[in-house]
């Protein structure tokens, strides 16, 4: 923790994207404009009114950046959680039992990881909900593409731990098998874990937008930030400020995120460690 | 090597078995294809709904349907489509665009990695490195679909500058019966975009498999036999550093037709990804499964490829 | 053992060194790791740099050859002929690198390039300097080859470093590093990642080499013993200084430094098994704490004094000066180094283990035909079966050791794992007090786990680093049943037990140096109060200033606690110390087996009289009138296991001393385990032959 405090980059990332929730979740309590209601300004350029400007229907586009990232964040959170905490608990049953059930665990990765994850994402989002799409269902199967992948980092992590010997020695103590996943080799997994999170974030912000911008996302009346670069795409030329910032939104918290991530994994890099050999 | 190549076949072609029934399955349960019809306003008559269900195969038992399915695959019949085309030869046209694009942005993505990745890692936190690792992060986080739209007018105010379209922004070209040279001007923009979207997490990659490299034993026992820094690097780091590359690209394949999928719909391409975004907002269920079929299979053979690609390359494999 | 060769230009060889270092420093950042070391080394002399981690002697040797990082800050004098080195470019270094100056490695596994032949790496050095033709530089490599011993060179040479086995990986590697023809050797620990018997096989080949092409070689090592028996000229490094320096007898014999006194004290030798060792207190310092206001020594001297603490020593000259070689005269880095009455008075007496107290007459263990195979993929996949332990029988008492050696692959430690179930066993039974282990299941088989515990061999690897010392102890004392409020008071006392203070309790282990942390896994094996303890190379990761300690540590609980040890080890020195009775493994199965001293002194089987001659003696007197009996090759792998007696293809027995008719029965027969007398039993046709073998 210590160490990932004195990175300037993931420190300033860290504060960035706390910042950047409170936008989200806190902005809309108290600006004045929703993003589900017009105002009277219509295809306004950035102005004091209106820090991001307006749509050519009247909407406030900074009120409506304030939705589409409290969307977005939301899934690419939730996601990261979900995944990371399924893909743990499946990576360290594979990696520490090893044999059968990893076998079958590992199976069923591969079929899952055969198909290109974006056209699954799009064929369950619009064959089970159509157009009404919520949220929760785009995170519900973003996760489920995603967990595999932090199953099998998490289980070369928990494969190699298990053979060390404070496992074997817990093990020649009677420790059972849940007591030594739940007391030694999750704690110490838990580096892994972390950056799994983070990265996951960055990629599911990524994919929920892109998903989005093709029309298989968050549906109007909604937005998120993936739906604010698609409808405003013709007007990159004439209306750029409604391009310019729902996008660099996505960049801004996806670029924190691979920052904080990467301050994770330098913090717990052994090769960085205090320890040296002569 | 022989032995191990078939081992590699034997476990990917069940694979592929496996893959098709869970996807028929997975598609099969999670939506009404005929929802579409029931919804409409005025409903068409029941009969018609269900003579359309007859014609789909609809009526009949899942696992009837995917018997039915599996072995008109191997006659090389994929299934009606609603949409009324012939899926095989729509397929077949299809992939040529989407695979022309796929495969130049892996070339030229994967060159980029390697010379970015291996210069960052010799440079390991010196200024050049901290510039370079800065950039791929930005990549890192940069939406396709943004780029896309962002290059696509950058290009045509370039267009407009320099008089003539040098840059097409919109379709793939083959209907314009565009070739050769020609073809540059309409692939450039979307190989780009693919190239950025993906060259930045293999550059890492690279990268962190270079620094290994550096410092192992046999580094220092090249640099102890009278080779420089450089040429240690080149006789004796790439190889080991990029084998494990190899795989990493196999495994990407499924984010870069993500990427494809994406900017070939924002310079309006009749590709993969087209075939994709229709089949699916049309409930064409035959078409989406014909695709992903193509690219389970593209992926499965990809990454039993890349096994063997790295079984050439390594001598502890092949001896074996 | 090896004598200046005066071949060349006498006039020269006597005069120029060929190599000089002047106050040598070295920088990582803060960390000053190399703190003014000065030495020269001519033409034709061994050099040997003794050292235990930390002490800086892979640093400077580093240094010399130009491979530390980039940022590294080096400050001094290095020259090679005259030319300086410090500040070369990495070009005009390339150009000395392997054809003048050349290095060996400690770890053969890993400094080979796994993905090109060792042949293609071998005309690669050839050709790196000399414009040879490729079926030249070839032919020249197939040469090289077979001056360090590589059988079948022709053929060997287009293998691939996987399929060479460690020492044959050494052999290569001392082939690329004389394939010039180099000026100056440097061999950093060639010998520590690797067997005994193959130490003395390679230690010849650098041998070999060194007279091949007569060059200086720089012998970079932890371990006295191969100094003792290989170095002309010793410098002792401690915190990043040369300490000590000298003729290796005048060293060995006269040391004027406490430390080397304390080395030499605290090394256990297979020929004085019975004299106590004398620890070191404390551990070698980091070199990150080092202040430069002090002698680095100070805190673990036995004579140490107010001035040792303020002041740190410079090198004194104390033997008789040599005005042509002023670095080879004697000198020693201590404030005393002059006052022999000081530092050549006595070293503390250790407490005396009372010897055999607590031994009783009760079987604690007793393993009967322990069987351990297990399925193994091979790279491509294949599975093969393979049987690490096959048909291992002993018994150990009250108070006893049983000092289980053999090569690293011999299955010792497969055998180890099998006894705790660490490791279910393929067939066997292991009785503890009577009670059969190997049918124990659930509550019975957790019961029971508590009365055989185990002490691993990396320290930094068995301890669990997120947990305080309080918490590792604790759980075991919970799965011995101790309440939770008995338990911080346990874990006071089981801490003062094996040395260390109860505030250490809730540290973490990162917090502690190596050997504490070995006293601390110690702590956790006793918390259940077990019968039997296996050590498992327990001191092999230890400095060797270090090992001492815990050695006698162990001693003392044993004769407490009346605990029974099976101690797994390579090495025998360590063994030979504390066992009781010896046994010898090879190739999964028990050779040897008898008291201690009965084997040591007239071993029945040749493998342990190999074995035993292998061992270099920290004595150079003794070391150099010794001569090993070099066994050929290395221990073939358990999946092709020889017909008749597995030791055949590498015994001397075998080899010199058989007509035909009795060949066949060592092809023939595999030898069972049979008493040559009351206390000892050999799996040998003709034991009565071993006292035959010559040392070659």
């Amino acid at each position: 923790m210590r160490r990932f405090l004195r990175n300037p980059t993931s420190l300033i990332a860290l504060v960035v994207f706390v910042l950047v929730l409170l936008f989200a979740f806190v902005g809309p309590q108290l600006w004045i404009y929703r993003y589900d209601v017009y105002t009277d300004d219509i295809s306004q350029p950035p102005s004091l009114a209106h820090p991001f400007g307006t749509d050519s229907t009247g909407y406030d586009t900074m009120a409506q950046i304030m939705r589409g990232t409290q969307r977005s964040v939301l899934i690419a959170l939730v996601v990261a959680i979900a995944a990371t905490v399924v893909g743990s608990i499946v990576g360290a049953i594979a990696g520490y039992f090893r044999g059968l059930a990893d076998a079958a665990i590992m199976r069923v990765i591969d079929v899952i990881l055969v198909f290109p994850s974006i056209a699954v994402a799009a064929v369950l989002a619009y064959l089970s909900m159509g157009t009404e799409t919520s949220w929760t269902t785009i995170a519900a199967v973003l996760a489920f593409l995603a967990w595999p992948i932090v199953a099998r980092v998490v289980r070369a992590t928990v494969m190699s731990l298990a053979t060390s010997e404070y496992v074997l020695a817990a093990r020649g103590l009677g420790v059972s098998h849940l007591g030594i996943i739940v007391r030694h080799l999750i704690p110490n997994a838990m580096g892994t874990i972390t950056v799994a999170v983070t990265v996951l974030t960055a990629t599911a912000i990524l994919s929920e937008t892109a998903l989005s911008y093709l029309g298989f996302g968050v549906q109007a009346p909604d937005t998120s930030l993936g739906l604010l670069v698609s409808t405003s795409q013709s007007a990159v030329m004439t209306r750029p400020w409604l391009f310019y910032f729902p996008g660099l939104f996505i960049v801004l918290i996806a670029l924190c995120a691979s920052f904080i991530g990467d301050g994770v994994r330098h913090a717990l890099d052994p090769r960085q460690s205090t320890r040296r050999s002569a | 090597m022989l032995r191990f190549a078939i081992r590699r076949f034997a476990i990917a072609a069940p694979m592929l078995f496996i893959a098709s029934f869970v996807m028929f399955m997975m598609v099969a349960f999670s939506g009404d294809p005929m929802s579409r019809y029931r919804s409409m306003d005025p409903p068409p008559p029941p009969e018609a709904i269900a003579s359309i269900e007859r014609q789909l195969g609809l009526d009949q038992p899942v696992l009837v349907r995917y018997w039915n399915w599996l072995t008109g695959i191997f006659r090389g019949d994929f299934g009606a489509s609603v949409a009324n085309v012939d899926i095989g030869a729509e397929l077949g046209a299809r992939m040529l665009v989407s695979f022309r694009l796929i495969v130049l942005a892996v070339l030229i993505a994967a060159v980029v990695a390697i010379v970015v990745g291996v210069i960052s890692a010799m440079r390991q936190s010196g200024a050049i490195d901290n510039v370079v690792s800065t950039l791929v992060f930005i990549a890192l986080a940069l939406p396709v679909f943004w780029v896309g739209v962002l290059l696509k007018y950058a290009a045509i105010e370039f267009n407009e500058a320099a008089g003539t379209t040098v840059f097409y922004t919109v379709g793939d070209g083959t209907s314009s019966g565009a070739a050769g040279l020609e073809l540059v001007g309409f692939l450039a923009l979307p190989t780009i975009v693919l190239v950025i979207n993906q060259f930045a997490s293999w550059s890492r990659y690279v990268r962190s498999s270079m620094i290994e490299v550096l410092s192992a034993d046999y580094m220092r026992l090249a640099r102890a036999k009278g080779l420089t820094k450089g040429r240690a690097v080149v006789r004796h780091g790439l190889r080991n550093a990029l084998m494990p590359f190899v795989t990493i690209v196999a495994l990407d394949f499924s984010a870069l037709v993500g990427g494809a999928i994406v900017s070939e719909s924002i310079f309006q391409w009749r590709g993969m990804g087209d075939l994709l975004l229709n089949g699916i907002r049309n409930l064409d269920v035959h078409v989406v499964m014909a695709w992903l079929l193509v690219f389970a299979t593209a992926t499965i053979v990809l990454n039993l490829l890349a096994d063997l690609v790295y079984g050439v390359l390594d001598p502890r494999i092949r001896t074996a | 053992m090896t004598t200046l060769a005066p071949t060349l230009d006498a006039a020269s060889t006597m005069s120029s060194p060929l190599l000089e270092v002047r106050d040598l420093h070295v920088r990582f950042g803060a960390v000053h790791a190399v703190r003014g070391v000065s030495f020269d080394v001519r033409r034709g002399e061994v050099l040997g740099i003794v050292g235990e981690s930390g002490s800086g002697k892979s640093v400077t040797s580093n240094a010399i050859m130009g491979l530390l990082p980039d940022r590294t800050l080096i400050e001094g004098s290095i020259t090679f002929e005259g030319q300086e080195l410090v500040g070369l470019s990495d070009g005009a270094m390339s150009r000395l690198r392997g054809a003048r100056l050349s290095m060996v490695f400690q770890d053969p596994m890993s400094s080979l390039n796994p993905v090109l032949t060792v042949g293609a790496q071998l005309i690669e050095a050839i050709r790196i300097h000399r414009p040879l033709s490729k079926a030249h530089a070839r032919a020249e490599a197939v040469a090289l080859l077979e001056v360090v011993g590589i059988p079948d060179a022709q053929q060997r040479i287009d293998q691939y470093p996987h399929e060479f086995s460690g020492g044959m990986r050494q052999r290569a590697v001392i082939a690329i590093a004389m394939a010039n023809r180099p000026d100056v050797i440097i061999a950093d620990e060639p010998t520590t990642a690797l067997d005994v018997t193959v130490q003395a096989q390679v230690l010849e080949a650098l041998d070999q080499a060194r007279k091949h092409v007569n060059a200086a070689l720089i012998l970079v090592t932890h371990d006295m013993g191969v100094i003792a028996g290989h170095a002309d000229r010793v410098l002792v490094m401690y915190g990043g200084r040369v300490v000590e320096r000298g003729d290796v007898d005048e060293v060995f014999e006269r040391s004027r430094m406490p430390y080397t006194r304390g080395l030499l004290a605290s090394i256990p030798r297979i020929d004085q098994r019975d004299a106590p060792l004398r620890p070191i207190p404390g551990a070698p310092p980091s070199p990150a704490t080092l202040t430069g206001r002090s002698c680095p020594f100070a805190a673990r001297c036995a004579f140490a004094q107010d001035v040792c603490t303020s002041v740190e020593p410079a090198l004194l000259d104390v033997g008789a000066e040599d005005e042509a070689r002023p670095l080879a005269t004697h000198a020693a880095a201590c404030h005393f180094a002059r006052h022999p009455e000081i530092v050549r008075a006595d070293l503390p007496t250790v407490p005396e283990v009372p010897a055999g107290g607590g031994r009783g007459s009760e079987v604690l263990l007793a393993v009967v035909d322990l069987v351990q195979r297990y399925e193994a993929k091979d790279r491509a996949g294949r599975r093969r079966s393979v049987v690490a332990v096959d048909g291992v029988s002993f018994t150990i008492r009250a108070g006893e050791t049983l000092g289980l050696v053999g090569e690293s692959g011999c299955g010792k430690s497969s055998a180890a794992r099998a006894v705790t179930r660490l490791q279910e066993m393929t067939g066997g039974t292991v009785h503890v007090r009577g009670r059969d282990l190997a049918a124990a299941r659930g509550r019975e088989l957790t019961s029971m786990r508590r009365q055989i515990q185990m002490v691993f061999q990396d320290p930094f690897s068995s301890l669990d680093p997120r947990m305080s010392v309080a918490a590792v102890i604790g759980e075991a004392l919970a799965l011995a049943g101790v309440p939770r409020r008995a338990r911080a008071e346990r874990v006071a006392q089981l801490l003062r037990d094996v040395g260390l203070s109860e505030e250490m309790a809730e540290r973490y282990p990162h917090e502690f140096s190596g050997g504490q942390r070995q006293r601390i896994g110690i702590a956790r094996a006793l918390a259940t109060d077990p019968d039997v303890v296996v050590l498992d190379e327990p001191v092999s990761a230890l400095d060797v200033s270090v090992q001492a300690g815990v050695v006698n540590l162990l001693a003392r609980l044993q004769a407490e606690r009346g605990l029974g040890y099976l101690f797994v080890a390579h090495d025998l020195a360590v063994v030979a110390h504390i066992s009781d009775r010896i046994a010898v493994m090879y190739l999964g199965r028990i050779v040897e087996i008898g008291g201690r001293d009965e084997v040591f002194d007239d071993p029945a089987h040749p493998y342990t009289k190999a074995l035993l001659s292998a061992i270099p003696i920290p004595d150079p007197k003794v070391e150099r009138s010794r001569q090993a009996i070099t066994l050929r090759g290395d221990m073939p792998s358990p999946s092709d296991r020889p017909s008749g007696c597995a030791f055949r293809s590498r015994c001397p027995v075998f080899a010199s001393l058989l007509d035909d008719e009795r060949r066949k029965r060592c092809e023939r027969d595999d030898p069972e385990l049979e008493p040559t007398s009351t206390s000892r039993d050999v799996a040998c046709h003709f034991p009565n032959l071993t006292r035959e073998v010559q040392h070659a």
